[in-house]
């Protein structure tokens, strides 16, 4: 058996990515798992454990690596960015991408990355960083490594496509870019300075631009568009219907570079270096440098780096004059993308290149072995390249149909035929784009003959995909294809993957199956008793020409689906009401109707008195969806529940208490209000009810730092002088605790004082001189009882002084006089 | 001296059908401009996938370039309360598609009133 150590690895790897997507785990607790597990490989080497505790250390690494990816900095834009929503925000920064100029609504917008270095606040320009997305809503003439100031609002990127499970803001996430800055068309932009750029960069910009214009002089507009995703990897300029025929034919694939691209590249490279006389192994270097370079003007994305990587093992191999491993290189690819961007391995992109390979290179040889079984004879030419063509397309469009399924919600069994037809009119047309920018980069006037032949057959070719798109049967839209039908289906496959196909060969005859029959009757007769209350498992319905789900069927539209989630709330139907905006937030996670529903949930929750799961729901509300209409409604429910809370309501029972612990929703509650707006009406008062709450607790301590933030942070909300109130109110009952500390008194006392004087006219005040009274009564009281003790010591002048300090500091009270009552007899007493 | 490989060979041959068909194509455009059109696929209206408006569900309808889940919904709501479209004209009823967006949106759209 090969030797394929990384395949192992970049499996462990890939897990602990897919494990931190779906579990949060302290940061530090992993690392000294990592750290203990790397341990553990030292001192097992001699032994097969080890194995185990490399994967595993793997594992662990991956989810690290994935953790680290996404933790930001703390001075990063997003971190300050919602306190501006709604507001105009200023901004420096540098251009870190290709400026792109693209058509909206019939006019230009200016579309580029920018990395953030300072941001305008309340309190004036501070250092910032990350990476946000500009549009400009004109024509702006502005270059990659432009430093720049603008002013524009920041949001969060919505999500367009409420069909497919694809995600724009998770797309952008991966990328690092959680903010959007939209700059209106008479917004402010000026250049600060020029040339910041990297030059590599820059060097690969221009001319992938100068290709570009080349394209754009000899080919009409779609067809220009079609050529630049072909060649140099950007899709942009692809008209949307002809990608939308495409996507209906499973032939999309095609629309970005491949390894097929790459492949036919590195044969043109080695071939033109070849003419030049150049050593094989010389050649060869400089094959990968070209590769390289290409893959870096391709804009580096996954299957162009997979295929890049790939073509630099095998040149590697032909170098050092060594047989490569095809899985090996393409674990080696995943890896090295996975360690620079952890969450590409969340991306279609990467998913469904890394799976057709690798279906490719494992699959194809055991479904060409099984297929030369068979009477005909494959090894005639025309006839053994179209079964190899077949079998590859086959092969690919197998491994992939449940992810296309699962993302874009789509099946096509029309796309084996159409890739028979497609892949080479594919071939013939990059072989031509490679000509025609060779030629037109060099000899200018006789680029039009490749550009007439790109021409006719791009149109030809789409011409196919037409027609195979008007197949009937040819393509269904999918409802409701779940992550759990999409791993079945993948179960299913990897059984296939691992299951040589000549063992299935051999169990398919004749004799097999009549010895067998009996039980296949037996099993067969037990699924039809048992199987009539099943679901259909996909109804087709003509009205919507889609596929549908019933266990999990959802209305055909957001709105529909929650007025229908409406009605069982009405009815008082909570359980199923909560299922159903469940299932409008599962089903159109990004239409405005999934922030209302999720809103809606908490309400029902409420009404149910489930109030700390009401809570949870309101916020998922604000966290899901923060640029939300509802967020002011959100925070106010919040804070009314923290307010029963505070009354005591909703408390959890002894038993409960005692078994998952702690009273402090009331705390989580509050905090949640001040964090969602800081600068809200609720702020203060939930501030000030988290100190409330702590004083009601017996943390007099904890309550009096809560009741001193309100007075710093919200110095000019009226909640200030009722903590004021609280602050003294604190201290006096911490001074009459057990632990009596005349400091603390006299500090109430004076904070009373003080409270009574700035807020004369307040109620409070009232109350204030009756614990300033209270709390003198208090002292005067303690004193007495300190000289008692020195009197029963038979310390008779020490009693002296005490009761002389209770006489003079409060003359006139109940304890002043019993102090003079027990001098006279102190005097009586020392007489005898 | 002119020995050469079977790749350059293939190269060769490649460059010449490559140059002999664009010539003849050259020329064929030139004499005969009607031919460039039937040529001339993508950018033309002719591989439109149309959807029928009287049949399209919501997920068809947000798929178009022009129309967003608002506009779905309104198209949806306008079939159901007014019967089918007997007309593509008729979508210019619906709050939200301009004159300069029908004329994007038309494309892509047809009307079988019988269906």
């Amino acid at each position: 058996m090969t030797h394929r150590p990384l395949l192992g690895i970049v499996l462990s790897f890939g897990m602990g990515i897919l494990f931190d997507h779906f579990i949060s785990f302290p940061f530090l607790s992993l690392a000294l798992a990592g750290c203990i597990l790397l341990i553990g490989c030292l001192f097992s080497l001699r032994n097969s454990l080890s194995t185990v505790f490399i994967f595993l250390s793997f594992f662990t690494l991956g989810t690290l690596c994935s953790q680290s990816y996404q933790k930001l900095p703390q001075n990063h834009i997003y971190e300050i960015a919602k306190y501006y929503k709604r507001n105009p925000v200023s901004l420096k920064g540098t251009i870190i991408s290709d400026v792109q100029k693209r058509d909206f609504r019939g006019r230009i917008k200016t579309t580029f990355e920018l990395q953030v270095e300072r941001f305008k606040t309340r309190w004036g320009w501070r250092e910032r960083q990350g990476k946000i997305l500009v549009n400009v809503f004109r024509d702006e003439n502005l270059s990659y490594g432009d430093s720049i100031a603008l002013e524009g609002k920041l949001y969060e990127p919505f999500n367009f496509d409420s069909e497919t499970k694809f995600d724009y803001r998770e797309y952008l996430n991966r990328r690092k870019i959680k903010l959007i800055l939209s700059v209106k068309k008479d917004g402010y932009v000026e250049v600060l300075d020029q040339n910041r750029a990297n030059p590599l960069k820059y060097a690969s910009i221009q001319i992938k631009n100068r290709l570009k214009n080349l394209f754009a002089l000899h080919l009409s507009r779609g067809e220009a568009g079609i050529m630049q995703a072909f060649i140099l990897g950007d899709r942009e300029g692809i008209p949307k219907h002809v990608n939308e025929l495409f996507v209906k034919t499973g032939t999309a694939h095609i629309l970005a570079i491949s390894g097929q691209n790459i492949g036919i590249m590195a044969f043109l490279v080695f071939l033109i270096l070849s003419i030049f006389r150049i050593p094989q192994k010389g050649r060869s270097i400089l094959t990968m440098l070209i590769l390289i370079g290409y893959a870096f003007l391709a804009g580096g994305q996954a299957p162009v780096v997979r295929a890049t990587i790939m073509a630099i093992v095998f040149l590697c191999g032909f170098l050092l004059e060594r047989e490569t491993d095809l899985l090996n290189s393409l674990a080696l690819a995943a890896l090295i993308l996975l360690v620079a961007n952890p969450l590409s391995l969340l991306d279609a992109g990467f998913q469904l290149s890394f799976l057709s390979v690798f279906a490719i290179v494992v699959l194809c040889p055991k479904v060409w072995s099984f297929l030369e079984k068979w009477p005909w004879d494959l090894s005639r030419q025309p006839l053994r390249f179209f079964a190899q063509s077949a079998v590859i397309s086959s092969v690919a469009w197998v491994s992939v149909v449940g992810l296309i399924a699962y993302y874009f919600q789509i099946f096509t069994p029309v796309s084996i035929l159409a890739n028979l037809f497609v892949v080479p009119c594919m071939t013939v047309l990059l072989a031509l784009g490679v000509g025609f920018l060779l030629f037109g980069l060099i000899f200018t006037k006789i680029a039009f003959v490749f550009a007439l032949c790109i021409k006719v057959i791009l149109n030809l070719m789409v011409g196919i995909v037409y027609l195979f798109a008007q197949l009937p049967g040819g393509s269904f839209y999918l409802k409701d294809f779940s992550v759990d039908m999409t791993l079945i289906y993948y179960l299913i496959f990897c059984f296939l993957v691992f299951i040589p196909l000549a063992r299935l060969t051999k169990f398919i005859n004749y004799a097999t199956f009549n010895r067998m029959k009996i039980k296949i009757s037996i099993f067969l007769a037990v699924f039809l008793i048992f199987s009539h209350n099943a679901f259909a498992f996909w109804v087709w319905t003509p009205e919507t020409n889609q596929w549908v789900n019933p266990k999990y069927a959802v209305k055909e539209t957001p709105k529909l689906q929650l007025a229908y989630a409406m009605e069982f709330y009405q009815a008082k139907d909570y359980p199923k009401a909560v299922n159903e905006f469940e299932k409008l937030i599962q089903h159109y996670p990004k239409a405005r109707e999934a922030a209302e529903a999720q809103y809606y949930i908490g309400i029902t929750l409420e009404d149910q008195e489930r109030l700390f799961q009401a809570y949870q729901a309101y916020q998922k509300v604000i966290d899901k969806y923060p640029f939300s209409e509802l967020s002011a409604k959100v925070v106010e429910k919040e804070y009314k529940i923290g307010e029963r809370f505070l009354e005591g309501e909703g408390k959890k029972t002894g038993l409960m208490n005692a078994v998952i612990g702690g009273g402090y929703d009331v705390i989580a509650v509050f905090r949640a209000v001040i964090k969602n707006a800081p600068y809200g009406s609720y702020a203060a008062p939930s501030q000030y009810k988290i100190g409330l709450y702590l004083q009601e607790k017996g943390l007099y301590q904890e309550a009096r730092d809560e009741f001193e933030k309100v007075i710093n942070d919200y110095p000019d909300s009226e909640w200030v002088k009722a903590a004021k109130y609280q602050i003294a109110l604190v201290d006096s009952q911490r001074s009459t605790g057990a632990q009596y500390d005349q400091k603390i008194t006299q500090a109430a006392v004076d904070e009373f004082k003080e409270f009574a004087q700035n807020y004369p006219d307040a109620e409070l005040s009232e109350k204030a001189h009756q614990y300033i009274s209270e709390l003198r009564d208090k002292d005067a009281e303690n004193n007495f009882i300190v000289a008692h003790f020195y009197e029963k010591q038979k310390q008779y002048d020490a009693a002296r002084v005490y009761y002389n300090s209770v006489i003079e500091d409060f003359p006139g009270s109940f304890w002043a006089k019993k102090s003079e009552n027990q001098i006279k007899e102190l005097d009586s007493k020392q007489k005898k | 001296m002119f020995n050469l490989t079977r790749q350059e060979k293939i190269v060769l041959i490649f460059l010449g059908v490559t140059f002999l068909i664009g010539f003849c194509l050259h020329y064929t455009f030139k004499i005969n401009p009607r031919a460039y059109q039937v040529v001339h696929l993508i950018d033309s209206e002719k591989v439109y996938s149309k959807i029928d408006l009287n049949k399209a569900s919501y997920a068809e309808l947000v798929r178009l370039p022009e129309i967003g889940p608002a506009i779905a919904q309104r198209i949806l709501d306008y079939r159901q309360e007014n019967g089918l479209f007997a007309d593509l004209n008729e979508i210019k009823t619906i709050k939200g598609i301009s004159q300069a967006k029908y004329q994007r949106l038309v494309k892509f759209l047809k009307v079988n009133p019988a269906s």
